[in-house]
């Protein structure tokens, strides 16, 4: 659930840049257009791509996992089958593939540095926000009420030099200088200009916009969006009020002009909506040029269905396709549980899933040599597989037993190493058992490495073993530790239940057991290789 | 005639506009709006909401009280001069004279402003002060 929340976090980055982008996209295209689009509605395309932005990459939770394109990164449960240690969360590890290279760390450390700058970050930010409102509240405190509707509240402070309004709920407030108070015609239309920022709810999305900066504070997109949403919403309030309040553009520019001088020494307010905008001093030059101009915004549908019609179906496609940046490859106890559900439909071969399978399942599933490990073994076992299949027949033995040589050799008819302990080709007979099971092993040939007739002999020993033991757990038991040790785990355990047996040491391969489970559970559940 | 009672206090200092609205509400006592207006003409050109806007503000910050006469409100010194003169001087020797009242009668004597008469009436005052 963490990576999921992460992948949506990733996701909506990503989204974030592209809604940025459409944003600055439309605004250049109104700047070459004749009849330009209005702010209005330019300010609900950018809304639209915002709220897209972040709402989108919920759908990945409904959407199945797709791979359309490479994976950036991966989780493991360890960097290597060799460095594989039992169920430890240390060994766990990321790897993030950069251009051509991939980086590979552990996962903890990855985790706890990732979660540390994330939280320091947004920490920050947020003190930033908390002495914005303490700065707030405190001109409030000493600002004097000269006019209440309703709702709404103006009021005027010494402290203040550019008219600000704000949104608590309940309540909504617009700050005027005093010193307006001595220039009615401005002071009309300060309030006028504050009162349309509160009806076109502008107050109220600056919190909307300010949590998503905290959430997103690393990413530039989002400070750039939040920017430009701030302009625009400036520049539709200055349409609205020329166009249908009818104020006086010369006027009213003469105002904004006033106002931008006694604005210098103001310091600016992230919460609120200032008469010059949030945006800053450079757009004011704009703003009049645009009020000056007197075109009137037009609504300009196709152009704008084209352009956010385009921007929406980019940001569906890239949510589509980054769904899962970092993909878990760890398998935990419910897939497996899942893997079991599958085989258990369509055979009746004991299978059982423990901590130990799910631990080798993690070994060969979980590490990027394991997967290729498995992958090769498969392809390889398919050049022997009508052998196999053919023989297992002959014998009614079950198709499980496939999982054996891929587990001894990886499909690989490798030859004696020397080592007296040690066997030779697919099934690894080790020499006396081989002799056992008619298999010539002398100076000049070795008939362990004739796949026919090695194979022939492993199935004379299942047939026999499961005819002895009479289950196949103990049966695969004794292929790999002897009859003997069986015997005396089931004598010394009074069960002959194999995984208790196994628990109390009686095995030869570590976890061998376990091991041929899983890659049963593997060759029956393909997919999880995919 | 209904007067909305309010306790005088002085928290907010005036500002200078304030100030000039005050010394005239303090010269011809209660008084409406459009007399504080014609009463600061011609030095002074204020429009009427303006004037109206800063005695509310005054009101709020309890230097004025109101009271309805006939169709509109009078307003009256809720805080008197010499009210107002004692809390500035008490402000300003906190703030700017570091708690020392001594400093602030020092600087006024080095301003050299002062009048051989004043001097008299500063020595008188302290005399009677003394004894």
């Amino acid at each position: 659930m963490a990576l999921h929340a992460v992948n949506m976090y990733i996701t909506a980055n990503l989204l974030l840049l592209l809604a940025a982008a459409g944003v600055a996209c439309l605004r250049w295209v109104n700047s070459r257009l004749a009849t330009p689009i209005a702010f209005r509605r330019q300010l609900r395309i950018a809304y639209v791509l915002s709220i897209a932005a972040v709402l989108l990459p919920f759908t990945t939770l409904i959407q199945q996992q797709t791979e359309l394109i490479p994976r950036s990164a991966q989780i493991w449960s360890a960097g290597s089958m060799r460095d594989w240690s039992h169920g430890s969360e240390t060994s766990h590890r990321i790897a993030i593939s950069v251009a051509s290279s991939e980086v590979s760390v552990p996962l903890q450390t990855a985790g706890t540095i990732t979660a540390g700058l994330f939280l320091v970050g947004v920490a920050a930010f947020a003190i930033t926000l908390l002495i914005d409102a303490a700065r707030i509240r405190r001109v409030i405190a000493g600002a004097q009420t000269i006019a209440r509707r309703r709702h709404l509240r103006v009021l005027s402070s010494e402290v203040v030099c550019v008219p600000f309004s704000f949104w608590l709920p309940g309540a909504h407030f617009i700050v005027v200088p005093t010193d307006l108070i001595l220039r009615p015609t401005d002071l009309r239309m300060a309030i006028r200009h504050e009162a349309q920022h509160h009806r076109q709810l502008d107050t109220r999305l600056t919190y909307a916009y300010q949590l998503l900066r905290a959430l997103f504070f690393w990413n530039p997109a989002m400070h750039w969006l939040c920017k430009s949403v701030a302009e625009l919403q400036e520049f539709a309030c200055d349409e609205v009020l020329i166009a249908r309040r009818k104020v006086s553009v010369h006027a009213y520019c003469s105002c904004l002009m006033r106002v931008a001088e006694s604005a210098v020494k103001q310091q600016r307010m992230s919460i609120c909506a200032g008469m010059l905008g949030a945006a800053g001093r450079g757009v004011l030059k704009h703003r009049i040029e645009v009020l000056l101009a007197g075109h009137a915004g037009a609504r300009r549908t196709p152009v704008t269905m084209t352009l956010g019609g385009s921007v929406l179906t980019l940001m569906l496609g890239t949510t589509v396709a980054f769904a899962t940046t970092i993909q878990d490859r760890r398998i935990t106890s419910e897939v497996a549980h899942r893997m079991l559900a599958a085989v258990r439909l369509v055979d009746d071969f004991p299978l059982a899933v423990n901590e130990s399978v799910v631990e080798q399942l993690n070994r060969l599933l979980g590490t990027p040599d394991g997967r290729a490990f498995m992958r090769k073994s498969l392809q390889r076992m398919q050049e022997h597989e009508a052998l196999m299949v053919g023989a297992l027949a002959q014998y009614g033995l079950p198709a499980e037993l496939m999982a054996v040589p891929l587990v001894e050799s990886g499909y690989r008819n490798l030859p004696h190493d020397g080592h007296p302990r040690h066997g030779a080709g697919l099934w690894m007979f080790i020499e006396p058992t081989a002799r056992e099971f008619g298999l010539t092993v002398n100076a000049s040939s070795d008939e362990r490495l004739d796949i026919e007739l090695e194979t022939d002999a492993a199935m004379r020993m299942f047939d026999r073993l499961h005819a002895r033991f009479s289950d196949w757990g103990l049966a695969l038991l004794a292929f790999n530790a002897g009859e003997r040790l069986v015997e005396q785990g089931i004598h010394a355990t009074r069960s002959r239940d194999v995984w208790q047996i196994v628990d109390q040491g009686y095995e030869n391969d570590p976890d061998y057991v376990a091991r041929v489970t899983a890659v049963m559970l593997i060759m029956k559940n393909p997919t999880v290789l995919e | 005639m209904v007067r909305k009672a309010r306790a005088p206090r002085i928290e907010k200092p005036l500002t200078a506009t304030e100030l000039e609205m005050m010394n005239v509400i303090w010269l011809i006592g209660p008084c409406s709006v459009l007399q504080v207006v014609e009463q600061l003409r011609p030095a002074r050109e204020l429009a009427y909401t303006s004037v109206s806007t800063i005695v509310r503000i005054l009101e709020q910050k309890g230097y004025v009280t109101s009271f309805k006469e006939g169709r509109g409100h009078l307003y009256e010194a809720a805080v008197s001069k010499e009210e107002y003169q004692r809390s500035t001087v008490q402000r300003m020797v906190t703030s700017v004279f570091d708690n020392a009242p001594a400093l602030l009668v020092q600087r006024l004597l080095d301003t050299g402003s002062l009048t051989s008469d004043d001097l008299a009436e500063i020595r008188a005052m302290l005399r009677k002060k003394g004894s």
